[in-house]
């Protein structure tokens, strides 16, 4: 690197060719060797080369003289080939200090004067003088400038660099070793140069020496130099009688792989950085950690100020799930950037020392979050809420009620000394201690949004306004205790209102779009807390990566590349988030079908510039519907593809869902060891902290009730449900309890006592109305009905009634699995009924019954197929048709086959 | 084992100070001649009386001996061939390229070496070379230097050299020096592990080398790699494992073992200085400083070391002392940095914080590596109240030495002063890390604990306790942990601890408000309990200082005095009652 022209903007080699690349640009013919003319479309095209070179942000390190020649020659193809040549034959001109002050002397006269015109000037010599104010412009007079403030010893030393950069171009180290002798002609400056004997077996005596010394400027090609020709540059610099200078071994050798080459500037670097951290949050699992690693490591050596590096390490270990080591990184990173108050790099982060506390904190607090840690997350998000309102720092401040507010939807479902610990730790955050942890959350949650809309963030009154939605799909409110919000006193759920605020944040979010909203600068908060917001009911521990702190900047980045600024992303992707909340509402209140439409949405639209959980958890719902809709096997492939588009071990997501599947299937099938199995690694992945994970817990504990179900084990499996139950309801999760009555109703039922069983499905139903969940509801009408027929004929009346009361939801949005079970209590309360008549009835029953044996062989639930067609034989056999008797009781014997077999399996290994 | 012990040492350290200055390492050639020179002297008398010695030694008792020093002698009879081998001619280019080396012309010195095989020839250039591009990168780093002497100048030459050293290396032509520069280039190129073993075959095979130790020493972070290593056993390795145990906080260890040391060397500076270091660490600042006087009076113009002396000086605020201190170091040697930190020490002394910043500036342009200087800086930036740069230099401290635990409490301090408990406990944590048994480490986390933010006050009294467990000598922990269970109610535990409080307070003369504090809640609880006796007794003590305390006393005392009558008049009726 040579010398120092202002902060940042270091002149290197490749700004030297950059430079001399812009010569011949802008006038070619003014240049002291001339250029030959380029026609008009490829110096455009040139143009567009340079600026993009100036612009770059693939990489921290410039590129070498090789690898500029070959982007040159690929977006300038054979116009692009000859300017590398001519570059290539120039570059060794540059090989005194004094050649290199008339070069950027000559550099002034590409600048346009105020006077000058683009118009009036093309008529002479085609000569385009460059604006000053432009791109280019402003890259050509810091190049100007730091050439001036360039010491001797400092010119001295780029002109080193320019004779290494050049010979770089042979990528074998032998090569540059038998053009030692040449270079060594030239060893004016002995301190800088040392060279060993030993390597090379070319060996100097001073005769040599003296004759390569005084050689004259006769032809022949540096490359083929062993018996004493020079290179063309040789001509203009054997002049001054100081050939080559000298160069340093470490740098020919490029095995250090330090001083041969420079780091960009100091904008591109911090894009750079940035462009990283955004790849790392978004592919979780798919980044390449080593490079990664040790592309930081060269990077802190030859720019140890850059302090965003630790950053991205920090990030870099926390993928990697390294807690000692995040805990080091994320602490220098704040401890460093701490000191950087005044000084901050490159105008790209603007706040004040102050802020980057509140953010360590905040930072800190998600790091804790994503590894589990709620209680030390908890501290630490307050003391950032503390720090905030010390400083009023407003937009922290919001940014760490946000995070709170994930915290607690994670906590959420929380034991009693859970939420017990929390009231406490929520103490700054200025909430009572009296109110339970959803009461709490709910205060913070308007107070946050509040705030958002106060501060007119719009990403973060996106995300309150989502958090909210989330938090009415998922709560079952008593509006009556909390005194100054609405008095409802009636407990229930309010569906309207997260349509309304579902409908009302996605107007916004466009609004916000529309309006190309005006990149948040400056803001020391993390915007990526947010971003891993989804409205999803089965998440586990999120990740609550911080990019907030690369996204400081985000303003000054946007402009320099010109693409849409990073809040406007962070709008879209929550956009994205909101359809998905939208699924999971749907989901809840009854449409399986316009889950699939929203997943569809999110998947098709918003892949880009979704988080990588959002967009895995879109193909999650979209598999988990195909499971629904056409079987087992049709959902396989799905996630083939998932698991191909996220590969590494982060997706325990995909894992989940694929468990969930599994075990479905196993207990459809009747394999009954693979299906303990999967609920066995279910509940395993489930974390092992009282009080965290609760759903999944559940979930796990729901699935062991169901396989105990199918094993027959009913008494055990009605005692774990009563627990299940009694905890669910602890924890205030009331949709969960739902589910566990109507699975009481269904032990109820297998166990043949229809009349314990009813209580339990009429209790489920009318949660199930109270709460507006449609399709569940539906369900519980069909488990309702089946209990009514198991009671004897004489209900069967009843059953039909309230079957189809519930058929227009199950056929316009219930799955196989509901369809099935429907047609068949149907055509059992049609074959039960004493007024049934064979004649009218009949074809009807049959068609029924076909229906509920081909859904339930999709879904290979051979047990109920296996009914179907036995009920399907007897109407049969009633009506005498022999040859349909004889088939359907061979469709049957068929079921009955593939469940004992499935029953016999043995089988407990889990498929990948 | 003494006598002959120090005869063989002063035979080889001879032989080894000529060796090493031969070498151009005169740091470790200045440290064995100290040692040569701090042998017992019993010994010291004349050549002839030493010769004498040595002989009834080898008549008495020589087979055994010979055994025991077979394989120093090996090495220096190595060394002895190969000094003869070389011829005259080379030896006269050697002795120009030694000229060179002297006045610091190294890139002369390596070329007048070219062509030279010798072992002496080949490692003196490269070590010439390596020098110069040492030299070459402090120039660069004049030139390049961002804020506070961060920069990215290398030495260009590592890669070259490495490359060269490992070839030989690799054909075993290396001796114990060349390794030994082969370890530095290793450890300077970032590959510790192999930095490690070479290191280790080099003191193995040359164990004179000082330098070598000290690069060892400063490869083992960890107590663990030191295990692991593979040394042989002799008696430098013990000098390498007392200053190591320094280097890890092991202190009373290394102590013990610069103790024996000393009888060895008992006119040895360095034993002498690292005692003094010892006890400073250990905080035993009267025994330090008392070693540095010693130090000083024996050697009036060293430098090495003096900044712990002013650290000493600058704890128990002697101002004539440190500055005459600094007014000698400036004298002696004004541009070294160990003097920058004296005059920075007495700056901040003199509550002249934004002077000692400027010191402690030039001390660092003079050492960028110069640990305590960023360290102190870091505290007189907390005192300027300028807490981002006292965070930056702490940080600084923390990353060229993790081990440094000064900065890292300095950290969680500063961090604590920003009203940032909990992110101030990370620092302290660390701290404690390094120094589980220093009280003041624990007292600081327990602070944070019970701050106001935070209130954990489980995890605070756990913490104090651990400060009461490992002598805290300030008695901040006690009354803490009394303090904490009177706030939570737990007066018998409370109680427990006031009274401990006081013991200490009474063996340390110390009679503050804690004091009073500590007999009127004794007195309360005494009476509350029904122990009126002892509720009197602390009372009374507590009207021997003035204050609010008094009052209160008194009142205690009239309510004691009236219970007591009223149980006596009880009494005497009850006796009464029973004598009708």
């Amino acid at each position: 690197m040579a010398g120092s022209g202002g902060r940042g903007f270091v002149l290197t080699s490749h700004k030297v060719a950059m430079c001399i690349l812009m010569h011949a640009y802008a006038a070619p013919s003014s240049a002291s060797p001339p250029f030959c003319a380029l026609p008009s479309s490829a110096r455009h095209r040139l143009a567009l080369f340079l600026l993009d070179q100036t612009r770059v942000t693939d990489g921290f390190l410039e590129p070498t003289f090789e690898e500029l020649g070959e982007e040159l020659k690929e977006d300038l193809s054979d116009v692009g080939g000859m300017l590398f040549e001519q570059l290539g034959s120039r570059l060794p001109l540059l090989c005194t200090p004094e050649e290199l002050f008339q070069f950027f002397q000559g550099l002034k006269e590409l600048l346009a004067p105020a006077s000058y015109t683009s118009e009036g000037g093309r008529g002479d010599d085609e000569s385009l003088l460059i604006q000053p104010n432009s791109l280019l412009g402003q890259f050509l007079r810091r190049c100007i400038l730091a050439f001036n403030v360039l010491s001797f010893e400092g010119s001295g030393r780029l002109v080193v660099e320019l004779n290494a950069y050049r010979w770089l171009e042979s990528s074998d180290p032998r090569g540059i070793f038998e053009d030692r002798d040449d270079m060594i002609e030239g060893d004016v400056f002995d301190d800088e140069y040392e060279y060993e004997e030993d390597i090379g077996d070319l060996s100097l005596d001073g005769m040599n020496d003296l004759e390569l010394r005084f050689r004259g400027p006769a032809g022949g090609s540096r490359r083929g130099l062993q018996s004493g020709g020079t290179d063309p540059g040789r001509q203009l610099g054997g002049r001054s009688n100081v050939a080559a200078f000298p160069i340093p071994h470490a740098a020919i050798l490029g095995e250090s792989g330090v001083k041969t080459r420079s780091l960009r500037t100091v904008e591109q670097v911090e894009g750079f950085l940035k462009e990283q951290a955004g790849l790392l949050e978004k592919g979780v699992g798919r980044m390449p950690k080593e490079e990664l690693d040790a592309n930081l490591t060269q990077l802190e050596k030859l720019a140890p100020e850059m302090v965003r590096a630790h950053y991205l390490r920090y990030l870099n270990h926390l993928q990697q799930s390294d807690y000692p080591a995040t805990m080091d990184d994320l602490h220098r990173y704040f401890d460093y950037s701490a000191g950087m108050g005044g000084m901050s790099a490159g105008g790209a982060s603007c706040d004040s020392s102050v802020g980057r506390f509140q953010a360590g904190l905040l930072s800190l607090g998600s790091m804790h979050a994503h590894f589990g840690h709620v209680d030390q997350a908890m501290q630490a998000l307050n003391e950032a809420v503390r720090i905030a309102q010390q400083y009023n720092d407003d937009a922290c401040l919001a940014h760490a009620l946000a995070a709170l507010c994930h915290m607690l939807f994670d906590v959420g479902a929380g034991n009693e000394t859970y939420a017990k610990g929390e009231s406490a730790g929520l103490r700054d955050v200025g909430t009572g201690p009296s109110l339970g942890i959803q009461q709490q959350l709910l205060l913070l949650l308007r107070r946050c949004l509040r705030r958002a809309l106060e501060l007119k963030l719009p990403q973060l009154v996106a995300f309150s306004r989502l958090a909210l939605a989330k938090f009415d799909l998922k709560h079952v409110r008593r509006f009556s205790s909390l005194g100054g919000l609405e008095n409802g006193g009636q407990l229930g759920t309010s569906p309207l209102e997260v349509c309304k605020t579902l409908r009302l944040s996605s107007y916004l979010l466009g609004d916000s779009i529309s309006n190309g909203m005006s990149p948040h600068t400056g803001m020391s908060g993390n915007h990526a807390t947010m971003n891993q917001q989804r409205g999803n009911n089965m998440n586990g521990n999120q990740p609550l990566t911080a990019a907030g702190n690369m996204a400081g900047g985000g303003g000054a980045w946007t402009t320099l590349t010109g693409r849409l600024g990073r809040t406007s992303d962070t709008v879209v992707k929550l956009a994205g988030t909101s359809h998905l909340l939208r699924a999971a509402s749907w989901e809840l209140y009854g449409s399986v079908p316009l889950v699939r439409v929203s997943a569809l949405i999110h998947a098709t639209c918003y892949a880009d510039v979704a988080s990588s959980d959002d967009v895995l958890l879109s193909y999650v719902k979209l598999a988990q519907h195909l499971a629904a809709f056409r079987g087992y096997a049709a959902a396989q492939p799905a996630f083939e593809v998932a698991a191909k588009r996220f590969p590494a071990a982060a997706n325990s997501w995909i894992r989940t869902a694929q468990l969930q599947l599994i075990h479905d299937h196993a207990l459809h099938r009747g394999e009954l060891k693979l299906a303990q199995v999967a609920c066995g690694e279910l509940a395993a992945s489930a974390s092992p902290v009282i009080g965290v994970d609760m759903e999944r817990k559940t979930e796990a504990t729901f699935r062991h009730i169901r396989t105990l179900l199918v094993s027959g084990h009913l008494d055990e499996a009605a005692a774990v449900a009563r627990l299940l139950f009694s905890s669910c309801y602890k924890a205030s999760m009331q949709l969960e309890s739902v589910l566990v009555l109507l699975l009481l109703a269904d032990i109820h039922k297998t166990a043949d006592s229809a009349v314990t069983g009813l209580p339990y499905a009429l209790a489920g139903l009318t949660l199930c109305q109270v709460f507006s969940l449609d399709w569940l509801q539906a369900s519980a009408k069909v488990t309702l009905a089946e209990l009514w027929l198991g009671l004897g004929v004489g209900h069967a009346p009843r059953a039909l009634l309230l079957l189809q009361q519930c058929l227009p939801m199950v056929l316009g949005h219930g799955g196989l699995e509901l369809r099935a079970r429907t047609n068949l209590a149907l055509a059992r309360c049609y074959l039960s009924d004493p007024s049934f008549s064979a004649e009218t009835q009949m074809e009807n029953t049959l068609d029924l019954l076909q229906q509920a044996a081909e859904e339930f062989e999709i879904l290979e639930d051979f047990a109920l197929a296996g009914e179907a067609y036995y009920l399907q034989a007897l109407c049969f056999d009633r009506w005498s048709c022999v040859e349909e008797r004889n088939i359907a009781s061979k469709a049957f014997q068929r079921c009955m086959q593939s469940l004992n077999l499935a029953q016999a399996s043995e089988n407990a290994i889990l498929p990948l | 084992m003494a006598p002959t012990g120090a005869l063989t040492h002063r035979r080889e350290l001879r032989r080894a100070v000529r060796q090493l200055r031969a070498r151009g390492l005169y740091v470790a050639a200045k440290w064995a001649a100290e040692q040569l020179v701090g042998l017992n002297e019993k010994t010291s008398g004349g050549s002839v009386e030493s010769k004498v010695d040595n002989a009834k030694v080898k008549e008495s008792g020589g087979i055994e001996l010979r055994a025991r020093r077979t394989p120093a002698e090996r090495a220096e009879a190595g060394v002895e061939v190969e000094e003869s081998e070389d011829s005259d001619q080379d030896e006269d280019a050697l002795l120009l390229a030694r000229s060179y080396f002297d006045t610091r012309e190294y890139r002369r010195a390596a070329h007048a070496l070219q062509g030279l095989s010798g072992r002496k020839a080949t490692f003196l250039r490269f070590y010439a070379t390596y020098l110069a591009g040492e030299k070459r990168k402090e120039e660069d780093v004049v030139d390049l230097a961002g804020p506070l002497g961060k920069s990215d100048a290398v030495n260009l030459e590592l890669a070259s050299l490495e490359q060269e050293l490992s070839s030989l290396h690799r054909t075993s032509m290396l001796d114990a020096f060349g390794m030994y520069l082969y370890g530095v280039i290793l450890r300077e190129r970032d590959k510790h592990a192999e930095a490690c073993v070479m290191l280790c075959a080099s003191v193995n095979s040359y164990p004179w080398n000082w330098s070598a130790w000290l690069e060892l020493q400063a490869l083992c972070t960890d107590p663990d790699i030191f295990h692991s290593l593979d040394l042989k056993d002799h008696w430098m390795r013990d000098f390498f494992v007392a200053s190591l145990f320094l280097d890890l906080q092991r202190n009373s260890e290394g102590l013990a073992r610069y103790q024996s040391l000393y009888l060895l060397f008992p006119g040895s500076d360095h034993i002498l200085a690292q005692t003094a270091v010892a006890h400073y660490n250990l905080r035993e600042f009267d025994d330090a400083e008392r070693l540095f006087e010693e130090l000083l009076r024996v050697d009036p113009y060293r430098i090495e070391g003096m900044d712990t002396y002013s650290n000493i000086l600058y704890v128990k605020e002697c101002f004539a002392a440190l500055s005459h201190l600094a007014h000698k170091s400036v004298l002696t040697e004004k541009y070294r940095s160990e003097t920058c930190c004296i005059i920075g020490n007495y700056y901040s002394l003199k509550a002249q914080h934004e002077k000692a910043v400027l010191y402690f500036k030039r001390a660092l342009r003079l050492n960028p590596k110069f640990l305590s200087a960023w360290t102190l800086m870091g505290h007189e930036f907390v005192e300027m109240k300028n807490t981002p740069a006292a965070i930056d230099a702490y940080r600084r401290a923390v990353d060229i030495n993790p081990r440094d635990y000064r900065a890292w409490y300095g950290l969680g301090q500063t961090y604590e002063i920003l009203a940032m408990p909990y992110y101030a406990l990370y620092y302290y944590r660390r701290a404690t890390q390094l120094r589980p048994h220093d009280a003041r480490m624990w007292c600081a986390m327990g602070q944070c604990y019970e701050s106001e933010q935070l209130q954990i006050y489980d995890a605070a009294i756990r913490c104090y306790k651990r400060a009461v467990n490992n002598n805290d000598r300030e008695g901040i922990a006690l009354n803490k942990l009394a303090k904490l269970h009177v706030n939570l109610g737990r007066h018998e535990q409370a109680a427990f601890y006031f009274r401990k409080n006081l013991e200490r307070m009474e063996a340390d003369q110390n009679e503050s408000q804690e004091y009073v504090d500590a007999l009127l809640f004794l007195g309360n609880y005494s009476k509350n309990n029904g122990s009126l006796d002892e509720a009197e007794i602390y009372c009374t003590r507590v009207l021997d200082y003035g204050g609010p305390a008094k009052e209160d006393a008194k009142a205690m005392l009239r309510e004691i005095r009236s219970v007591q009558q009223h149980e006596d008049t009880l009494l005497s009726m009850e006796s009464e009652r029973s004598t009708p």
